[in-house]
């Protein structure tokens, strides 16, 4: 049997909408309107909600973890690593994501079954990437947390409420200022993406395509060309 | 006529622009910079609003944001404070609360007869019956009040923000700006701000007929600038201090929401004004007001000025009145003897030929054509001739009260200073220090030390520099006259004397509220509507209480102040709403619902799907017609807002057990059982099923409200009991599609590899699957008393299950059903829903619900208080009803169940169904008349009694035959 398509939880832009493909088992748009001024914006998101993801916690999960290869950071911090992205949320539970094109997740999901003190956890986050220099002045309108008190380059994980909604952020430098990638409970991804989209709007920015954000939210990635990796196709 | 004098150094107006705008149909011409009062004055204009409730002419008070004199209406926004407002091409203004214009108002007539509405005379006046009284509150409305509020007005967002910094100083005058320079030095990040359009405070005002304050300003500016992380913000008021140092911030564009480590308070003082007989007359202001119009805005205040002081800033006043080619017709001191600090300014003016009237005060200002053409000036003590001076304005200057609202909320200690006739702080919070005026500190060298002294110790409290001991009781001792006057009230014989220019309260309002036993501050300014005027009090209470103290024979440390609460400025209610960003959560499948037409309502947080809407078809028909699809063939529903968790580990079974009332160690796996959980007391808090996936692996479903609350509750006990159990919410990461009806198996066969026959998928079975291409877990339930198939499926696969479900189930007339349908199916069932058929205090045995409650366990969550019900007899029992099918006057969930006087239960579902061809319902009611047969009476919401018969329930297919369809059945082999 076909594997099911997948969905975002993020509702699409499909006036803006330019050219369509399929990451991951999911549509996504490769190109918005907005991608060729993306350079001059001082505000872009784009949905990110496309990247396998994957959960593990229990007491044992850093020793499961550490015998599959994976390099573990240190408790509310992130790391890239083989082509995947780990956040250690508090002491005993792990978000693993896939770099753009990469498979890490998939062949750990393949793996990973329930044992003593090891919880599969099910990953469906909503995921948005915010960037640009204006990002900090949107994200200033919905959270709390003064994020000027860490440096750019630092790799902690914030757990806070971001407009109301519990929300994972990790952040990195970028050419103008960082880039956010916020993780929330998919049933708010719809309510949290129109409420950012306005700010970045206000902002004078825009919703930009994933591959127009990748680059910069993943630099540290190494991710294969488009030629040699079976997960994307066009539509 | 203009009144606009020429360039002056430090004026806030550009002169480059010039701004066209209308105030009462009539165009004006100001200049960038003004605001709206300034620009109204400059161009001769002196009646520039009208009172709250005798629409009296009102003109510049203040020219600060502490009275509401001038306010208008620009068509869209109401209450515009004009003295703050920064003027802006092509403004149309209208004053408010006028009847044909604020010169003409005809309302005000009102004034002439306020002896027919003295203080309180809306509580005493308005009449029973309560017809009655609200036609007079009606009149009363109309005839008093501010702007009207126009409900069409365009929804404005304004933006809201978060943001900290290491010191905060409220106030940039003298001694916020010195503060807040001292902890930049000191390393700390600062924000300063200030209501003001400008920093500066007095420094840039009250200069005294000299530029040397101003230089002292450009000094402060110029050190400030050089600090990168000071951050200065004009045009924002500190609204409210919240716990840990949370400060709103209002400007106009704005809200921020500031967290400092440490606050300094330098937000000065406000000067009072001076009650005497038509002291609210267009002419009469406070000092500080013509300072500034005379620097601010460099428009001249009057031609001809009569100053009433009791303080050397009224001396300053006069040198600045003279200096902007004022004539100082005469200056009336309140005090017996001027201040050895007034002699140099006493000398300029008597060179300049002032008459001085040492121990004089205002008894009365004369107007005529609704402005001031004289003052009459009496001894201050008794006897004496009054003297009448020729004139067009009265400038007052007899004291100040400190801006001290910020300290007050943040739960500062206080003490009267009877040296400077105010309170001054005596301690405040851990964090949080007081500078300048606001501390009793007045003198500008003192302020300035003060400031900086303030500045200090916020960087010391944040452990940027050594803390040395340092107090303020030295500056304020620099000044050694008292700035105010300790009672500045003169009565008139017939003129009013407005203590409150907000509600027009006036001295003999007061007076009678005491007189009435009105005698406690609190009381008093309830009373007498004294201080919650838009003004808050910030103009009138200091008088009020002075005049409460002499009346009592007390003093006015004795009388007390009133509570100040957050917040200290009004704050548009759009500041307050902010983007209007609220939470919603959507399902999985929300977008193809909205493709279907649903109808949304909200479930908590939850938009679920109530019906699916088709033209020209009637809401009850639909949810009849998706009813009708799922008994007689196939329908699905999105359960998604289901509370789904899971729970691993070795004693996820026994956390189970004790949270809920079955069962669960013995629970074979691939199965599921009903789950009911309580609270302490044995009240039912939530249902829901719970499959058990592995020897050590369940999942569990709540109620859709209650699922925050159950997980919390699970991660609680599981920590209570050290229980080695790991918990996942996969609410939001998990859809849920209830695919139900007598042909929902063949629809389902046609996805899936699964055996789903009898022998093999048992009613109340679970089991995984691959469903369309989709991971899922499937349970086979029957809340809708249908062969039904709940499909728990990975949310980002949901519209790819959903999709393929419809595809497959099309031939069969599948169609989607909403919630009301539900419930509907469910209430046929005699299935109950947690929250609605149940509440606050029910208990299982009264929701029938006792054969789900293993009391033979050792222990659950409501036990004990179970087994003390159970030795009481019940109170109330739920019961199924039925009402006559031609029932024409339906009652409603929630209406009483009445037996001649007295209540014996109430409806908690009703509705109408085909299957029964009756209204059938729920309800509690006494044991004795749940009898099966009895009937009994309801209340309809019309008033009218209803029968109702008590009848067994389930309604439909009470024998559950639909579960046990067999498999030629249900694959369609022969009939159901």
């Amino acid at each position: 049997m076909i594997d099911a398509p997948r969905s975002s939880p993020v509702p699409s832009l499909s006036r803006a909408v330019v050219r369509k493909a399929v990451m991951h088992g999911m549509t996504v748009p490769v190109e918005l309107e907005a991608d060729a001024r993306s350079s001059e914006l001082p505000a872009l998101i784009t949905d990110a909600s496309c990247l396998p993801r994957a959960g593990v916690k229990g007491p044992n999960a850093a020793a499961w973890l550490t015998s599959q290869g994976v390099q573990l950071p240190a408790a509310n911090h992130w790391r890239y690593h083989d082509e995947l992205r780990i956040a250690r949320l508090g002491r005993s539970e792990f978000l693993l994501e896939a770099a753009a094109h990469g498979s890490r997740v998939a062949q750990l999901k393949a793996v990973l079954a329930p044992a003593a003190g090891l919880y599969p956890v099910l990953r469906q986050d909503a995921v948005i990437w915010l960037a640009g220099p204006a990002a900090a002045s949107v994200l200033r309108q919905l959270v709390t947390f003064d994020f000027t008190c860490l440096p750019a380059g630092d790799d902690a994980v914030l757990l806070t409420q971001l407009g109301g909604v519990s929300a994972t952020l990790l952040w990195q430098p970028a050419a103008t200022g960082r880039c956010y990638s916020i993780y929330c409970d998919a049933s708010y991804g719809s309510y949290l993406w129109t409420t950012l989209l306005a700010l970045v709007a206000a902002e004078g920015g825009a919703a930009v395509s994933f591959d127009a954000l990748a680059p910069t939210a993943l630099a540290s990635a190494t991710a294969p060309s488009d030629e040699s990796n079976p997960t994307v196709s066009e539509s | 006529v203009t009144a606009r004098l020429a360039s002056i150094a430090g004026e806030w107006i550009s002169r480059e622009r010039t701004l066209a705008f209308s105030f009462e149909g009539e165009t004006y011409t100001g200049y960038e910079g003004d605001v709206v009062s300034s620009a109204l004055w400059a161009n001769g204009l002196r009646v520039l609003g009208r009172s709250y409730k005798y629409h009296r002419p009102r003109g510049i008070m203040s020219l600060a944001d502490h009275d509401v004199n001038v306010l208008a209406s620009d068509g869209v926004h109401i209450n515009i404070r004009c003295d703050v407002t920064p003027l802006r091409e092509a403004m149309k203004l209208r004053a408010v609360n006028t009847l044909a214009g604020v010169r003409r108002d005809w309302l005000r007539v009102l004034d002439r007869f306020s002896a027919l509405a003295p203080v309180g005379f809306d509580s005493k006046a308005f009449p029973k019956p309560t017809w009655a009284s609200r036609a007079f509150e009606a009149v009363f409305r109309n005839l008093s009040g501010l702007g009207r509020i126009d409900l069409e007005r365009p929804r404005e967002r304004i933006r809201k923000e978060h943001a900290s910094c290491d010191v905060l100083v409220v106030g940039a005058g003298p001694a916020g700006l010195a503060a807040g320079v001292a902890a930049a030095e000191s390393g700390a990040s600062v924000w300063i701000v200030d209501e003001n359009a400008r920093a500066g405070g007095s420094l840039g005002y009250a200069r005294g007929g000299d530029d040397l304050r101003l230089r002292e300003l450009s000094r402060l500016l110029e050190r400030a600038a050089k600090f990168e992380r000071l951050e200065l913000r004009v045009g924002t008021t500190a609204a409210g201090y919240y716990a840990d140092h949370h400060i709103p911030l209002v400007a106009a564009d704005r809200t921020t929401k500031l967290r400092a480590r440490a606050v300094v308070i330098a937000s000065g003082a406000l000067e009072q004004p001076a009650v005497f007989g038509n002291n609210d007359l267009p002419g009469v202001m406070l000092g500080s007001a013509a300072q500034r119009l005379i620097y601010h805005y460099a428009v001249k205040p009057m031609q001809r000025a009569v100053v009433l002081t009791a303080n050397s800033e009224g001396y300053r006043v006069a040198l600045d009145l003279m200096r902007a080619g004022v004539k100082v017709a005469a200056i009336a001191d309140l005090r017996p003897d001027a201040a050895a600090a007034d002699a140099a300014a006493k000398t300029q003016l008597a060179a300049a030929g002032v008459p001085l009237l040492q121990g004089y005060g205002i008894r009365e200002a004369i107007g005529r054509r609704e402005r001031v053409v004289a003052a009459v000036l009496t001894p201050a003590a008794s006897g004496g001739k009054p003297q009448r001076f020729a004139c067009d304005g009265i400038v007052v200057s007899v004291g100040f009260a400190p801006n001290a609202s910020l300290l007050h909320q943040a739960a500062a200690r206080f003490e009267y200073s009877e040296a400077l006739q105010q309170y001054v702080p005596l301690e405040t919070p851990a964090g949080v220090f007081a500078a300048g005026r606001v501390n009793g500190v007045f003198d500008l060298a003192s302020e300035l030390a003060d400031g900086e002294r303030a500045g200090l110790e916020a960087a010391a409290h944040l452990g940027l520099r050594d803390k040395t001991p340092s107090d303020s009781r030295s500056l304020r001792a620099a000044r050694t006259d008292s700035p105010t006057h300790s009672f500045p009230i003169a009565p008139s014989g017939r003129a009013k004397c407005f203590v409150d220019f907000d509600r027009d309260v006036l001295l003999e309002d007061i007076e009678g509220a005491i007189e009435s036993g009105f005698d406690s501050v609190e009381l008093m300014k309830r009373y007498a509507r004294l201080g919650v005027g838009p003004s808050q009090g910030k103009h009138s209470m200091p008088n009020a209480v002075r005049v409460l103290a002499r009346a009592r024979g007390l003093r006015v440390r004795e009388v007390g102040t009133p509570t100040a609460r957050p917040f200290y400025q009004p704050v548009p209610l759009a500041h307050l709403a902010g983007l209007d960003a609220h939470p919603i959560r959507r399902t999985a499948l929300h977008t193809r619902h909205e493709a279907a037409s649903a109808r949304f309502f909200r479930a908590g947080d939850w938009l679920r799907p109530e019906y699916y809407a088709q033209p020209a078809v009637a809401a009850v028909v639909s949810i009849r017609e998706e009813v009708h699809s799922v008994r007689s063939g196939v329908g699905l529903i999105d359960v998604g807002t289901l509370g789904k968790l899971e729970l691993f580990g070795a004693d996820a079974a026994e956390l189970l057990e004790r949270v809920y009332t079955g069962r669960f160690q013995n629970l074979a796996i691939g199965r599921t059982r009903y789950a009911l959980a309580l609270d302490e007391a044995g009240v039912v808090v939530d249902d829901g099923v719970i499959a058990r996936l592995g020897g050590e692996h369940f999942y569990v479903t709540t109620t859709t409200g209650a699922s925050s609350n159950v997980y919390r509750e699970l991660l609680r006990h599981n920590q209570l009991w050290k229980l080695d159990v790991g918990i996942v919410n996969t609410t939001g990461s998990r859809a849920a599609i209830n695919l139900a009806g007598p042909l929902a198996r063949r629809v389902l066969a046609t996805l899936t590899d699964l055996d789903l026959s009898q022998a093999a998928f048992q009613y109340l079975g679970a089991r995984e699957a691959q469903i369309a291409g989709a991971p899922a877990w499937i349970l086979r339930v029957g809340f809708v008393g249908e062969l039904g198939y709940e499909i728990h499926t990975p949310s980002d696969r949901a519209g790819a299950v959903w999709d393929a479900l419809l595809i497959a189930g099309a031939e069969h007339g599948i169609r989607p059903f909403g919630v009301e349908a539900q419930r509907l199916l469910r209430l046929e069932k005699g299935h109950l829903i947690i929250g609605q058929d149940t509440d606050g205090l029910t208990n299982p045995f009264e929701a029938g619900l006792g054969w789900a409650v293993r009391m033979e366990k050792q222990f659950f969550v409501g036990q004990r208080s179970l087994r003390l019900l159970q030795k009481r007899p019940l109170k109330q029992q739920l019961v199924g009803f039925t009402l006559r099918a031609d029932e024409a006057e339906l009652p409603e969930p929630c209406c009483l169940a009445i037996d001649g006087s007295r209540i014996t239960g109430r409806i908690t579902s009703l509705g109408w169904s085909d299957a029964v061809q009756s209204h059938i319902g729920l309800a509690y009611l006494e044991p004795a008349a749940a009898k099966l047969g009895a009937r009994f009476s309801v209340r309809n919401p019309r008033g009218n009694l209803v029968e109702a018969q008590v009848t067994q329930a389930p309604f439909y297919d009470p024998e559950h035959a639909r579960q046990r369809v067999t498999d030629a059945a249900a694959d369609g082999r022969v009939a159901a």
